[in-house]
């Protein structure tokens, strides 16, 4: 079982040395091969020394197309290293088979040329146990997002497996109370374990306990009759912006219904 | 294998639940307008319990659509079953949730408790001559043995069919596939496979369990929906296309995508 990641040979050209280097030593702390362009060696190797998981590779082969699997059969392993084409939007799935297998797989962080996504990959083997928890860290991935953003020019999808901004964000009622009674309910995996934060949301789906909550965050006491008035607030404007409310967003309303509050009386 | 599979799309009710989606009373019927026009079988329109206005748009929501069964998805408590018949539905979903985990945190019962409380919604529903349908929430960390404590419990409801939720996202194609398999032995009614992506797997576990013989799948327009989503629409019809009928087209499928991005802000729309 091996992965190789093949992000950093799929980088627009004209890139900033100092992020190319920060992106080979971020790749580096993951449980893969990092595979770079030769012609970028000289200046990973003045920058620092070279990792040993990594290599320089001159040519990448072309990308296998995806023939739709077959998950009851058995896998034979191919005996090459694996590079799915993600045509079908399942090449994560096809890399993890081949995986299972005990085969070899070529992969890129966030799907870059549309292949499998190593931070998909590298998670479900996670979940399911073929990383142990001890030697596994995952928390530099919100680093490699960052970086990887920057070199792009791409924007991870907030709602991106593993490391999309939002996943972690709970709005609706019974979603927030489930995750305060217990956060492994509508959770995978912790949001620590990919180096992020749970974060509560408010916004057309919010109940009472969401604000009571965000309130307890910012440690704010409001009355009942407050509460239902920001509730009422947050839900409108939610449903009229089609997204949740930002913090600053929200710390205006709650200032808005502090002096109409004061007014009255 | 079986030569057809249903989609139940599950836009308007778990997509429409999660952080920054939010539809009008026009949107809803619209996006249940044209997923009816293309052939989807069944619309799970909405959540009754949500209160009255969200009975009378499911309500409208059923009057629009001519081909689609509107179903309305309920948790496992009484009263959201009577707030169901306001909706006059087709089908009456009701989700049971049975990983011990969910069964002590949050419904804070014991196993036997659920079972009772399960016999006696469904009883009501059946009572009111609405079709139901059972759904095992967070089935991929239950355990089997008490899956099966089910069928014969469920034996006198006759449920349309059963869905098995990955609720979390955290089963593989491999796991989805054997353990739609090892449902399918003990299981005498349709399994309809429900699929999270949080680990980028969605479509494909929705594949595998139609390869396992489930006859219905669930997916969500763009694939919305809490965390990282659900199975996508249009993705799970290519995939499915050319293997198994479904009745949508990709063309039909791309069309409804479409005209769905006016409905989302861009987080989803470029997602």
């Amino acid at each position: 079982m091996q992965i190789y990641d093949c992000t950093l040979c799929f980088l627009p050209d004209n890139f900033k040395v100092e992020l190319y280097v920060g992106l080979y030593k971020a790749l580096c702390q993951l449980p893969v091969i990092v595979e770079y362009p030769l012609e970028t060696e000289e200046l990973l190797k003045k920058a620092d020394s070279l990792y040993p998981n990594s290599k320089a590779i001159i040519v990448l082969p072309p990308q296998d197309t995806t023939a739709i699997p077959v998950f009851g059969e058995t896998k034979e392993v191919l005996g090459r290293v694996l590079f799915p084409f993600d045509d079908l939007g399942i090449a994560g799935a096809i890399a993890l088979r081949e995986l299972e297998a005990d085969g070899e797989v070529r992969t890129a962080f966030g799907g870059l040329h549309n292949t499998a996504a190593t931070e998909e990959v590298l998670m479900a083997l996670y979940v399911k146990g073929r990383l142990s928890p001890k030697t596994t860290d995952f928390t530099i991935m919100p680093k490699i997002s960052t970086l990887w953003q920057e070199l792009t020019g791409k924007k991870i999808p907030t709602h991106k497996a593993v490391i999309g901004g939002e996943i972690f964000a709970v709005e609706s009622g019974i979603h927030v109370d489930g995750i305060l009674k217990n956060p492994e309910l509508y959770e995978p995996f912790t949001p620590e374990a990919v180096g992020m934060k749970r974060k509560i949301v408010v916004g057309s789906h919010s109940g009472h306990v969401s604000i009571r909550e965000k309130l307890k965050e910012y440690k704010i006491y409001c009355s009942e009759g407050m509460i239902d008035g920001l509730l009422t607030y947050v839900q409108t404007e939610g449903r009229r912006l089609k997204r949740h409310l930002t913090d600053e967003e929200f710390l205006t309303a709650l200032g808005e219904e502090y002096a109409k509050r004061s007014s009255y009386s | 294998m079986r030569n057809e599979v249903h989609i139940v799309d599950t836009t308007l009710r778990d997509g429409a639940q999660s952080p920054g989606i939010a539809f009008t009373e026009e949107e809803r019927l619209d996006i249940a307008a044209i997923l009816d026009n293309c052939g989807v079988q069944i619309i799970e329109a909405g959540v009754p319990a949500m209160g009255p206005a969200e009975q009378k748009t499911i309500l409208k929501i059923k009057q629009r659509c001519s081909k689609a069964q509107i179903a309305v998805w309920n948790r496992l408590v009484i009263n959201d079953i009577k707030e169901s018949f306001e909706c006059l539905p087709d089908i009456i979903h009701i989700s049971v949730p049975v990983s011990d985990n969910q069964i002590q945190y949050k419904l804070k019962k014991n196993r036997n408790e659920v079972k009772r409380t399960l016999q006696e919604c469904a009883y009501l529903a059946k009572c009111y001559g609405y079709p139901i349908s059972i759904g095992f929430e967070d089935a991929s960390r239950a355990d089997e043995a008490f899956l099966a404590e089910f069928m014969v419990l469920l034996n006198e409801y006759e449920p349309t069919h059963i869905r098995y939720a990955d609720t979390v996202g955290i089963l593989t194609p491999a796991q989805t596939f054997e353990k739609i398999r090892r449902l399918k032995c003990f299981c005498p009614y349709s399994i309809e496979f429900h699929g999270h992506n949080d680990l980028g797997l969605a479509t494909a576990n929705t594949l595998a369990a139609v390869q396992a013989g489930a006859a219905l799948v669930d997916t969500t327009i763009l694939g919305i929906g809490e965390r990282a989503g659900n199975s996508d629409f249009l993705q799970t019809v290519r995939l499915l296309d050319g293997l198994i009928s479904c009745g949508i087209s990709i063309r039909e499928a791309v069309a409804v995508q479409d005209i769905f991005k006016n409905y989302v802000s861009d987080e989803w729309r470029n997602g």
